[in-house]
Formats: C-alpha cells, sequence, structure tokens
C-alpha cells in the first residue's frame, strides 16, 4: 500500500485548491489588516517612547495566549465565522508588525533623520523617502515572519470551521486516513516557504542598497 | 552676516543654560570656527542658525531678517550643513544624495544632473563614485559626498559640524587644504565646528572659543588670538606651543631679514668684512644668477653644501625648524625667482612675534 493515495487526491484536486485559495486569502488578509493597524501604531510609538514600552507589555502578554484559546474566546462575539479567523490571526500579525515596524524607525540611524531635517525634509516626506525605506529590511523580516506564523495558524482555525490546508488535518484524523493529512502538511509548507521566498526577493529588489551588507 | 543678539538656550526648563546670552556677528563670506572644549556648547549654536534647536531667549537675524520670521524649512533648504558621520542617506546613491536638495526645490531633472556632475569633480570626487552607495565609501569619500550634498543648491551659507573628525589626521589635513581652496573661489558664508584648535587656527578667517557652559571666551582672527588671548582659559585653550602655532601663521615673506645679512657674491675677497658686519664668522655664498650655493666658516677655505632653502611661501614655524637643524642657527631665504635675499635667524623670528 503506497503512503499517498493519488486517486484521492485527483478526486478532490478542485476542493484542495479551494483550500489552498482560502489559505491563501486569510494569510493576505490578515497581513494586510495587521500591517493598516500596526503601522499607525508604530509611528505613535516611535513619537512617545512611553506608549512603546506600555504597549510592548501589552503585546507581550497577549502573544503568550495559547491561538486556541484566542480563537475560542472570540467565538462568544463572532461565533463560527471567517471574522472570528480574521480577527485572531490579525492580532497575531499585529503583535509582530508592530514590534518590527518601531524597531526598523528607531534603527535608522539618528544622523541619517537629523540630516533630513537640516537639509529642509518636511515631516511626512522625510518619513516616506527617508526613514521607511532605510527601516525596510527591519519591517520586511517582521512582514515574513508575520506572514510565515499566519500560514501555521490558519491551520489551527480549521477547528472552528475555517482554516484552509487545515481542513485536510480534520478529514484526515476523522478518517483515519493518511493522504489527507500529507497533503495538508506539504502543501502549507511549499506555500510558506513559497511566500516567504517571495518576500525575501521583494526585499531584494526593493533594496539595492542593502545587497551584499550583512544585515 | 548671521547675528546673534543675546540667545540663550536651555534645554530643559531647569537645565543651566547650554548657551548663555551669546552675542555675535558672524561676517558674510569667512570662514568662521567655532572651537572649545565638549559640551560648550558650539553644535547648539550651530544648529541655531538652522532651527534644528530653538532659542529660549534673544534672536538671531540673518541679512536684517530675523530667522524666526522666515518659513522654516525654506530656511533650512537655503542653507548647506554638513556633519561629523556624513549623515548620507544609506539607500542613495552618491548622485541621488547630492541631488536631495535640488529635487526638494523641485529643480529640473537635466539641471539636477548637470549640477552632481560639476560638484563631483568640485569635491575632488572620482565620477566613477557617482553610482555608488554610501557604504561602498571610504570615511574621506563620504566626507566629499557630505560636502558635495550641502554645496548643492549654491546656499550662501554652510554650518559644517566637526565634519573631518572621524577621518584619519592624513585625509584631514587634504580635506582642510580642499575646504580652504573651496572657500576661497565660492566665498560661502561658512560656520564650522571642532573642538581642535590646530584646525580652527588653519581653517578660521575668524574664531570664536567657547568656554565651559556657553560662554564665548573670545572672538577675533586667529592671529590676533595667538597674540593676545582675551583671559587665561583662552591662553590654556591655545595651550604651550602658542608661538609655535602663531609662526605657523606667518609666511618667511613676513619676517625681516637679518640686517645686513651675511651674504657674498661671487668674486669678493673679503668675507670676513661681510661677516663681521652681520656679526657672525660665517657668510652664505650666492652664484651669479642670485640663487644660494652653499655657506663658509671664515677659518675654513672651502664652502659647504647651502641645506635648507626657504621659499616667500614657506611658513616661519618651517623656517625655525631649519634654523634649529643649522649649525649655524640660520637659514637662507628666497624670492620667488630663487635668488637669495636675506637670512634669518632665530632673532628674526623673534621680531615677528614681539
Ligand atoms: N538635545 C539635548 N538635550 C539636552 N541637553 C543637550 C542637548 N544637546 C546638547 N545638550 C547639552 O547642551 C550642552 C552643549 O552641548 P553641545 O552639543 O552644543 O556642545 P558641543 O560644544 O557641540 O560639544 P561637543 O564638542 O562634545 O560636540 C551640553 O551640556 C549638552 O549636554
Ligand atoms: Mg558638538
Amino acid at each position: 500500500m503506497s503512503v499517498i493515495r493519488w486517486d484521492w487526491v485527483e478526486r478532490h484536486a478542485g476542493d484542495i485548491a479551494g483550500m489552498l485559495g482560502q489559505h491563501v486569502a486569510l494569510t493576505g488578509l490578515a497581513l494586510l489588516c495587521g500591517l493598516i493597524i500596526a503601522f499607525p501604531l508604530a509611528l505613535a510609538a516611535v513619537r512617545w517612547p512611553r506608549l512603546y514600552s506600555l504597549s510592548l507589555v501589552l503585546t507581550g502578554i497577549l502573544f503568550t495566549v495559547p491561538s486556541l484559546a484566542l480563537f475560542i474566546l472570540l467565538i462568544p462575539f463572532t461565533g463560527l465565522s471567517m471574522a472570528t479567523s480574521l480577527i485572531g490571526l490579525t492580532i497575531y500579525t499585529l503583535l509582530i508588525l508592530f514590534r518590527n515596524i518601531v524597531e526598523g524607525l528607531r534603527g535608522v540611524p539618528r544622523d541619517v533623520s537629523e540630516a533630513a531635517r537640516a537639509l529642509g525634509y518636511t515631516r511626512g516626506r522625510r518619513l516616506i523617502a527617508v526613514e521607511l525605506p532605510v527601516a525596510l529590511p527591519v519591517i520586511v523580516a517582521g512582514i515574513r515572519i508575520a506572514a510565515v506564523t499566519t500560514i501555521g495558524l490558519v491551520t489551527v482555525t480549521a477547528l472552528i470551521g475555517q482554516g484552509g490546508l487545515g481542513q485536510l488535518f480534520i478529514s484526515g484524523f476523522t478518517l483515519h486516513f493518511t493522504t489527507p493529512l500529507l497533503v495538508g502538511f506539504v502543501l502549507s509548507i511549499l506555500l510558506a516557504v513559497s511566500v516567504d521566498l517571495l518576500l525575501a526577493g521583494v526585499l531584494w529588489w526593493l533594496t539595492p542598497w542593502h545587497r551584499g551588507r550583512s544585515a | 552676516m548671521i547675528r546673534f543678539e543675546q540667545v540663550t538656550k536651555r534645554y530643559g526648563r531647569h537645565d543651566a543654560p547650554a548657551l548663555a546670552e551669546l552675542d555675535l556677528t558672524l561676517c558674510t563670506g569667512e570662514l568662521t570656527v567655532l572651537v572649545g572644549p565638549s559640551g560648550c556648547g558650539k553644535t547648539t549654536t550651530l544648529r541655531l542658525i538652522n532651527r534644528l534647536e530653538e532659542a529660549s531667549a534673544g534672536r538671531i537675524i540673518i541679512d536684517d531678517m530675523p530667522i524666526d520670521d522666515l518659513d522654516v524649512i525654506d530656511l533650512r533648504r537655503g542653507i548647506g550643513y554638513v556633519m561629523q558621520h556624513s549623515g548620507l542617506f544609506p539607500h542613495r546613491t552618491v548622485a541621488e544624495n547630492i541631488a536631495v536638495v535640488p529635487r526638494l526645490l523641485g529643480w529640473k531633472r537635466a539641471r539636477i544632473r548637470a549640477r552632481v556632475d560639476e560638484l563631483i569633480t568640485l569635491v575632488g570626487l572620482d565620477t566613477g563614485l557617482a553610482g555608488r552607495y554610501p557604504h561602498q565609501l571610504s570615511g574621506g569619500q563620504q566626507q566629499r559626498v557630505g560636502v558635495a550634498r550641502a554645496l548643492a543648491a549654491d546656499p550662501p551659507i554652510l554650518l559644517m559640524d566637526e565634519p573631518f573628525a572621524a577621518v584619519d589626521p592624513i585625509v584631514r589635513t587634504r580635506l582642510q587644504d580642499e575646504l580652504r581652496s573651496l572657500q576661497a573661489r565660492l566665498q560661502k558664508t561658512i560656520v564650522f565646528v571642532t573642538h581642535d584648535i590646530d584646525e580652527a587656527i588653519r581653517l578660521g578667517d575668524r574664531i570664536a572659543i567657547f568656554a565651559e557652559g556657553g560662554r564665548l571666551a573670545q572672538y577675533a582672527p586667529p592671529t590676533d588670538v595667538l597674540a593676545a588671548p582675551a583671559d587665561d582659559f583662552v591662553a590654556d585653550f591655545l595651550g604651550a606651543d602658542r608661538d609655535l602655532k602663531r609662526l605657523a601663521l606667518f609666511s618667511a615673506a613676513d619676517a625681516s631679514a637679518m640686517s645686513p645679512s651675511p651674504v657674498a657674491d661671487p668674486g669678493t675677497t673679503d668675507i670676513r668684512a661681510i661677516a663681521q658686519a652681520a656679526g657672525v664668522n660665517w657668510v652664505f655664498w650666492r652664484d651669479a644668477d642670485g640663487a644660494p650655493s652653499g655657506w663658509q666658516y671664515l677659518d675654513e677655505t672651502a664652502p659647504q653644501a647651502v641645506g635648507t632653502v626657504i621659499g616667500p611661501a614657506d611658513s616661519l614655524r618651517k623656517a625655525l625648524g631649519a634654523i634649529l637643524q643649522s649649525p649655524l642657527g640660520a637659514v637662507p631665504r628666497v624670492d620667488a625667482q630663487g635668488r637669495l635675499d636675506g637670512v634669518l635667524d632665530r632673532a628674526a623670528l623673534a621680531a615677528v612675534l614681539a
């Protein structure tokens, strides 16, 4: 008996593609929401350092909550819905993204932002044309970690009825059938690796000045 | 002209002032050096000029305009700024870094490109470096790019905060020389901060010496400061070799040679009379073209090789070194055509310092 039943895979190819699609969509949406929320928060935290230490404590506590518990806590409010899974996932991306955006911006050498000020950049232009580009490697590093983490977490949301490829694990376990388990396992790893590489490639393309430097 | 009127700067409401009731007028087209020990308010003074810091009291006036009446962004774009660690943008190439202010000012592309090329040459960079990123440059090259960036929009005022402090001494000397020749051509109003008194003396048309607590101890041309330190603080700051530093500021042409100088022309038979008139027991020989050809003790029959000759543009400090090394305690000085026009001894140098 072979480890994998290819005929099953062939029969369910459409379903699997759908799950993969949902997996990507959930991950992408969670990252996007995370970025949209983390960004202004990070800007505020850079501006008011006290806020930063406070928020680090808060996010640290949030991070220790087991992921499943977090989703379950949300169920009374949003039910077994896409919203529940998305909110939970977003919170996790938020924690990672916030920290990295703040660290990235704080890592901009002082003389670089001082020079921008002295040369007559307005505050907004300085942020967009100088500080963000210089912080980009650290920010993208955060997005990569957040993306890979989220891809793993999406499978957990199968337990609340969502979950993309995670649904394959559920059916594998309930049917005592290894094929869906393996397919889910391999596909989610492939997805994580390719998204990570893709983001690394995007960073490489965006930061010609950073190539060949140790990060 | 940049005028400080009773300017005080406190960073915290209850802090001692970083700068105390400063009155100072910086002249247009001159290079003014702000010098003093660490923490005495030099950087603060500089940063007040382009409003990177705001004065707590008093006002600063540039060409009859109080800077508080100007738009701060316009003010800064009109003032070049160079700092110790170049502050170059790591994500921009050399050319893009230099183009920063022209781009902010909305210049046309072609004009920017032409200006960047011009500046790269002006500050002595290799044109091949235009496409490099700052981390691919040496410290000295980075400082040159920093200077080019500050000059890009041709601002009348240039602020430089210890721009050469982070490069090695040899490169520093070269950058100082280049800044001097650049300034001779461009005639900018430059405010230059350093804590190195030698750098201040080398570069400054005038130097402002600050003491702790942001007190201006003396403000005068370097020669005046060296000749007459305003107080003990300034004298200490100038160091025990103050007279040597002063000598470095005079050229050989400024000194009066021994009078008469013991110099013999070809065909002279009685060198004794010449030597005795000068009160010494030796003479320098001049050849038919007037160039120094050797020297001779009265009791010897043949002249010796001439040794070090001081040109009119050499500093008196160099002359002193040569005098100390010469067995005669004197060196021949030539004019621009290379003709021996007098002999310098220690008394001649002392007379300059007196
Ligand atoms: N941003 C700031 N906040 C609080 N105090 C400051 C700040 N900048 C400077 N000071 C204080 O003001 C005083 C003058 O500082 P300033 O940087 O002008 O000195 P400086 O002459 O440039 O010294 P250095 O040669 O070390 O660069 C110092 O006592 C310094 O601690
Ligand atoms: Mg300073």
